[in-house]
């Protein structure tokens, strides 16, 4: 308990922990927890946006679409990499870290559950479930465990990157024609309610509050979603398009905005079973990178023995 | 050549039409495997090198336009199917991944041939625009050299993936090394490395050497392909291709997108 105690009093001091000094068994169970999950959203937010690469509307747009993808699949590997060190003492490597996304596991972002059906998806998806996670991944660049915050300063700059890639499609869009502008608008009411169901519920969960007690997280559900409305809310409407949510206001007086609460019920259902309306095609497609091909991953080991045992 | 004079243009243009085509196909193709490769290593990889070929097609398309030719743009996205001039085997629809592996060793060692044949043209922009994708292009010939020798020594399985994709992608080899146009069109260069008989033989004989050392059955010669190779009037693939490829920007041509 002792030890506990010590180690609380460093974090709270504003110490970092790094990989190798002694954490409490919880500490490192919550960050576990938390960096597979992030490591697992990343991955599997490659597939809604992967299949506008293909149709993308211009070479410009088809190259960076094509390189955000390479980066958020670059921000999965590199967090696996410290989930994989953290669960050295469960003997868990890079197979079952990947493998427990599709044996439900692990959870992934509500968002990547739903369908991106238009071009205009691919644009929102940057503008605003990257702009989200920029929020919520600043506030964690202060996190108590040093390798998390370090790796997220560099995941960070490339979200901004993308974020700035989806305004620009955004804003492409919102000037052009009707038909632009429609797509737009139904982009934008689509993804609005899972924004606000993105930073989790009005009460965090135990888990979540042993987070903060730890330093892992340092702000509330609550606060990094007033963060986001207050700063998307203005650049929605300035390019005159609406947001779905008649109660969608901001108090004067204490600037908190008031707002209508997403379905918690059904998109909590959806995220702990799977059940959004693209969850298991999002999850076929993983199947298909790692179980279909696991053959592929046996025969690389193989070849490198062939190599070792040669000499070379 | 800083100046080329229309009778060298017209030949240009038939010499990188063929290759930007190709780098974009491959680029296009290779695009569909994102987050689909066998581990994420991989995957960033592959990415990488469809971001190069798209970017290598871009920089020849813009080659071309300062040859006269429309935009890079316009070249993906409204030049009619019959005047894209790539090898079918770089457009075939996504198939196995022991058949990507293989399709892009083919490619890169053909790549190899055909860029050191085109350094040889005296034109200043093109030798510099090739200098640059060298850098580039000898990872990508590196790498997958490295993945079929994964295939070739990974065991029973992937080696029999390995022998069926050789066999699936054998017979659409031949169009890689057919130009457009007349071989008399670029023959005042005398630049020998361009006839198609020369290219194939250095691809055979660098696939040669290498099957050797996988310990792969060579399957002969690559066939002859028709002086009509690389022109596609009625490939079964490429309307398909096309459309999806074109499905958001012909929703409004002319817009800002």
């Amino acid at each position: 308990m002792k030890a506990v105690e010590e180690f609380l009093a460093r974090v709270d001091a504003g110490e970092k922990i790094e990989v190798r000094d002694w954490m409490p068994d919880e500490y490192r169970d919550l960050l576990i927890k938390q960096i597979h999950m992030h490591a697992i959203s990343e991955i599997m937010g490659a597939y809604p946006e992967k299949e506008w690469v293909a149709k993308a509307p211009t070479i410009q747009r088809k190259m960076a679409l094509n390189a955000k993808i390479q980066d958020e699949i670059g921000h999965g590997q590199m967090l696996l990499r410290l989930a994989e060190d953290l669960s050295q003492p469960y003997h868990r490597g890079r197979e079952a870290l990947m493998d427990d996304v599709l044996e439900g596991r692990v959870k992934f972002h509500n968002v990547f559950h739903l369908e991106a059906p238009t071009w205009a998806d691919a644009g929102v998806i940057g503008f605003l479930v990257d702009g989200g996670a920029i929020i919520t991944q600043a506030m964690l660049l202060n996190s108590s465990y040093a390798p998390y915050a370090r790796m997220l300063k560099r995941i960070v700059a490339e979200e901004s990157f993308h974020m700035q890639h989806g305004e620009s499609v955004v804003l492409a869009l919102a000037s052009g024609t009707d038909l632009q502008r429609t797509m737009l608008q139904e982009a934008i009411n689509r993804w609005w309610p899972a924004m606000m169901f993105f930073f989790g519920p009005r009460e965090m969960g135990p888990a979540s509050q042993r987070m903060m007690m730890y330093r892992i997280r340092t702000m509330s559900n609550e606060e990094l979603r007033q963060k986001f409305i207050t700063r998307y809310a203005p650049r929605i409407r300035s390019l005159g398009i609406s947001i779905p949510d008649e109660a969608l206001r901001q108090d004067p007086r204490t600037g908190q905005w008031a707002y209508t609460d997403p379905d918690w019920d059904w998109f909590s259902h959806m995220v702990h079973h799977n059940t959004g309306p693209m969850s298991q095609a999002r999850l076929g497609l993983r199947r298909q990178a790692q179980v279909d091909l696991r053959w592929f991953r046996e025969a690389s080991l193989r070849s490198a023995a062939y190599h070792a045992s040669r000499g070379a | 050549m800083n100046h080329p004079t229309h009778e060298q243009i017209v030949a240009l243009k038939r010499l990188l039409i063929p290759m930007a085509d190709d780098e974009w196909m491959m680029g296009h193709r290779g695009s569909e495997w994102l987050a689909l490769a066998p581990d994420l290593e991989e995957d960033l990889a592959l990415s990488s090198t469809s971001q190069d070929e798209m970017g290598h097609a871009k920089v020849l398309y813009d080659l071309l336009h300062d040859l006269g030719e429309p935009s890079a743009d316009y070249h993906v996205y409204f030049r009619p199917a019959n005047r894209w001039h790539h090898a079918r085997v770089t457009a075939l629809p996504k198939s196995s991944w022991a058949e990507w592996v293989v399709r892009r060793y083919f490619y890169e060692m053909f790549d190899q041939v055909r860029r050191s044949a085109l350094e040889r043209i005296p034109y200043p922009p093109l030798v510099g625009a090739l200098k640059k994708m060298d850098r580039e292009e000898a990872y990508h010939a590196d790498h997958a050299r490295s993945l079929m020798d994964i295939l070739a020594h990974g065991g029973a399985e992937s080696y029999g993936y390995l022998r069926e994709a050789i066999t699936d992608d054998w017979a659409y080899l031949a169009d890689l090394f057919e130009w457009i146009g007349p071989d008399e069109s670029w023959a005042s260069w005398d630049v020998g490395e361009l006839a198609p008989s020369a290219m194939r033989t250095r691809f055979e004989s660098q696939v040669h050497q290498d099957f050797a050392i996988w310990g792969i059955y060579w399957p002969e010669g690559v066939p002859l392909a028709t002086r009509k190779a690389r022109h596609h009037d009625s490939s079964p693939d490429l309307p398909a291709l096309l459309d999806d490829m074109r499905e958001v920007r012909n929703q409004a041509a002319k817009a800002h997108w």
